[in-house]
């Protein structure tokens, strides 16, 4: 097997006391698409900022490794990281009214990556910064490009968000819930961009995102993340099919279907723990309709249930702590 | 742009005209009958009635209003009683010396609070900020003229590095005029030096908050660019409108301090003017200072739209 594009093993982050993030370890092919999903809160965002050690005081990343293309991101100086990071790993966010700095012109914002990694004179930069923005297909880019950020709707910043990212050809995007805050039909736009994007340029792609119908016509992957660990992970199709983890089955459970309307969607009961009282043993069995009592005390391993689709529940394995 | 210029310019003249109005009803507001006022206990009928006449006073109202603004339209202030010259004259003669003092204030507090207040933020809660934010306190709740007093004291008096007080002009001598400057502008400027500091490190500490500081950081832009671009930009929004507050501020500020530095300014004819009951300077003085006031203010309101594209464009 070839080294994959992005390796995290072991990865777990911490905000003083609370482990957030704990042991959380996946693999990335070059060109690959892959779907993070969980509820708020259940630590997609620090694993993000984490790969691209953008985690601030008082967080830390406490263990594991981050290899992007065979280097080891977390061994790096910080002025290193800084030549990654906009340029071989882009990153986009859930908020793009608040993403984009107020005063600067989006051509200047744009400029800014390209000056910063690729040195390339004003004129140049701009000429590439209008490219940039026809290729996320905002109209009227050469005008679009000396305006303002408030001049923008939500879905254009968003655009422009991605043309950042994009601009120095990253080996990876990470987007972070790229559509969450957008109306319905910008989100379905907002998304067909990027999977367009993603086959044109053939980067590899980690989809952030709450919401399962956002994943299934985009990834390859797809990994449930429960109250800061990985619950569950494989292909999107078996995944989809036959969830092995309780949570997974619940979130699709509240999937909206197409093909049969139902008045209330079933959610699944009760919420996600705070990282200051995350419960003992399986995180999830205060809220498993599956649970008996060994859920309490054994932290459920992630074990391979079928090719590539490995599930973390010892419901398994008959309640008992095996691989 | 140009059309908020325009109406910023525009939106002066109702409060010009309001302070050259109250500037002129200052004289009826006076108890009693100001020409005996001026002329002070003791003086003679005949002096009394020559000081009428020389003020206009014996005149009706409206043509005293009329004259006033006619004279005011030619740039004429009037005659200053005690000293024997045009009001005007004796402004422009003292200006130099209460604008040096002023802007030498405000830069200090704007580039000193401003340093202060970002280091404060960038290394929150360590040594830096502990010890940027004590300089600011100290700076807040001293008062201006006794830290004038103390400075002269020590770096005068005891040590004679600098001159006691006095004005050099800067087109006569540079270091001359630093010398001069140095402990005034000092004492002037800093509590607001405290102010701005104090306002800096709370604004950047939000900015540094924002997602679009986040995202400058994702793109892998340095720590400098970060702090010095993305994050001060937003920061000297607030901070450029307190500036107009503090020149006011400052102007007054510098009536003390130009006793305390025995520094010929406007403010000391000023204060000399009001002992004195000489009515043409005290308005003078008015209409001086409130013009400057306005005129920082557009300033002020030009940086701003400057500096915010969301207040350019509307
Ligand atoms: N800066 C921070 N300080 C303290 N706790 C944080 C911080 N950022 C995130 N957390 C905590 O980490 C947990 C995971 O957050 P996050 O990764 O943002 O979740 P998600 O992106 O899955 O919604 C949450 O409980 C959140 O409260
Ligand atoms: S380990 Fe137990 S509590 Fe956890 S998901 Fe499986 S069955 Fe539910
Ligand atoms: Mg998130």
């Amino acid at each position: 097997m070839t080294t994959p594009l992005l390796s995290v093993k072991g990865l777990s982050t911490a905000f003083g006391s609370a482990t957030v993030v704990d042991r959380v370890s996946f693999d990335l092919a070059a060109g690959e698409v892959l779907g993070i999903v969980g509820e708020s809160g259940s630590g997609k965002s620090v694993t993000a900022l984490s790969i691209m050690r953008l985690i601030a005081h008082p967080g830390r990343i406490s263990t594991g490794s981050v290899h992007f293309e065979g280097e080891d991101l977390l061994a790096k100086p910080e002025s290193e990281m800084r030549k990654i990071r906009g340029a071989r790993i882009s990153m986009i966010f859930q908020e793009p009214m608040t993403s984009l700095n107020p005063v600067f012109t989006i051509g200047d914002q744009i400029m800014e990556t390209l000056r910063q990694h690729q040195g390339m004179d004003r004129a140049a930069a701009k000429r590439r910064a209008v490219e940039l923005l026809k290729l996320v297909e905002i109209p009227s880019a050469e005008r679009r490009v000396d305006e303002y950020p408030h001049q923008l709707s939500g879905g254009m910043r968003q655009r422009v968000m991605i043309s950042i990212a994009l601009a120095c050809s990253p080996k990876l995007l990470i987007a972070d819930e790229p559509t969450t805050a957008l109306d319905v039909t910008i989100q379905a736009q907002i998304l067909d961009l990027l999977r367009g994007l993603q086959k044109e340029l053939g980067m590899a792609v980690i989809l952030i995102t709450h919401d399962l119908g956002v994943v299934a016509e985009f990834v390859q992957r797809v990994i449930v993340m429960y109250a800061g660990r990985v619950a569950e992970t494989g292909p999107v199709g078996g995944l989809f099919r036959t969830p092995q983890h309780p949570y997974a089955e619940g979130l699709l459970k509240s999937v909206p279907q197409l093909d049969h309307v139902v008045d209330r969607l079933p959610a699944i009961e009760g919420t996600i723990p705070s990282p200051h009282d995350f419960p003992p043993g399986c995180r999830f069995h205060p809220r498993c309709s599956y649970a008996k009592a060994p859920c309490a005390a054994i932290v459920p391993k992630l074990i391979e249930l079928m090719p590539e689709h490995r599930a973390a529940c010892i419901r398994h394995t008959g309640y008992e702590d095996r691989q | 742009m140009l059309r908020y210029l325009v109406y910023r310019l525009l939106s002066a003249i109702p409060v010009l005209v309001v302070v050259s109005l109250v500037t002129f009803l200052i004289i009826f507001l006076v108890p009693g009958d100001p020409a005996s006022e001026i002329a002070g206990p003791g003086a003679s009928g005949d002096e009394i009635r020559r000081i009428r006449e020389g003020l206009g006073l014996d005149r009706p109202f409206l043509e005293q209003m009329i004259a006033y603004y006619t004279r005011l339209a030619h740039g004429d202030l009037g005659q200053s009683i005690l000293l024997n010259r045009g009001v005007a004259e004796a402004m422009v003669e003292r200006a130099p010396v209460t604008l040096s003092l002023t802007a030498a204030g405000l830069f200090m507090a704007i580039f000193v609070g401003m340093t202060l207040g970002v280091a404060a933020a960038v290394r929150q809660n360590t040594v830096v900020d502990q010890t940027a934010m004590t300089i600011a306190l100290l700076g807040l709740s001293v008062p201006d003229f006794w830290l004038g007093l103390v400075m002269i004291y020590l770096f005068a008096v005891s040590l004679g590095w600098l001159p006691t007080g006095g004005f050099v002009p800067i087109d006569q001598s540079f270091t001359g005029w630093l010398r001069s400057m140095a402990m005034p502008a000092l004492a002037l400027g800093l509590t607001q030096t405290g102010l701005i500091a104090r306002i800096t490190r709370a604004t950047m500490l939000e900015v540094l908050r924002q997602d679009y500081v986040r995202t400058a950081r994702a793109k892998g832009m340095p720590e400098w660019v970060v702090v010095g671009k993305h994050a001060l930009t937003n920061t000297l929004i607030p901070v450029v409108t307190v500036i107009g507050l503090i020149v006011g501020i400052l102007l007054g500020g510098s009536l003390v301090i130009e006793q305390v530095f025995s520094l010929p300014g406007v403010g000391r004819l000023i204060i000399g003017a009001i002992l004195r009951r000489d009515f043409p300077v005290i308005q003078g003085g008015l209409l001086l200072t409130a013009s400057i006031f306005v005129m920082v203010n557009i300033c002020v309101d030009i940086a701003y739209a400057y500096l915010d594209p969301r207040v350019r464009y509307d």
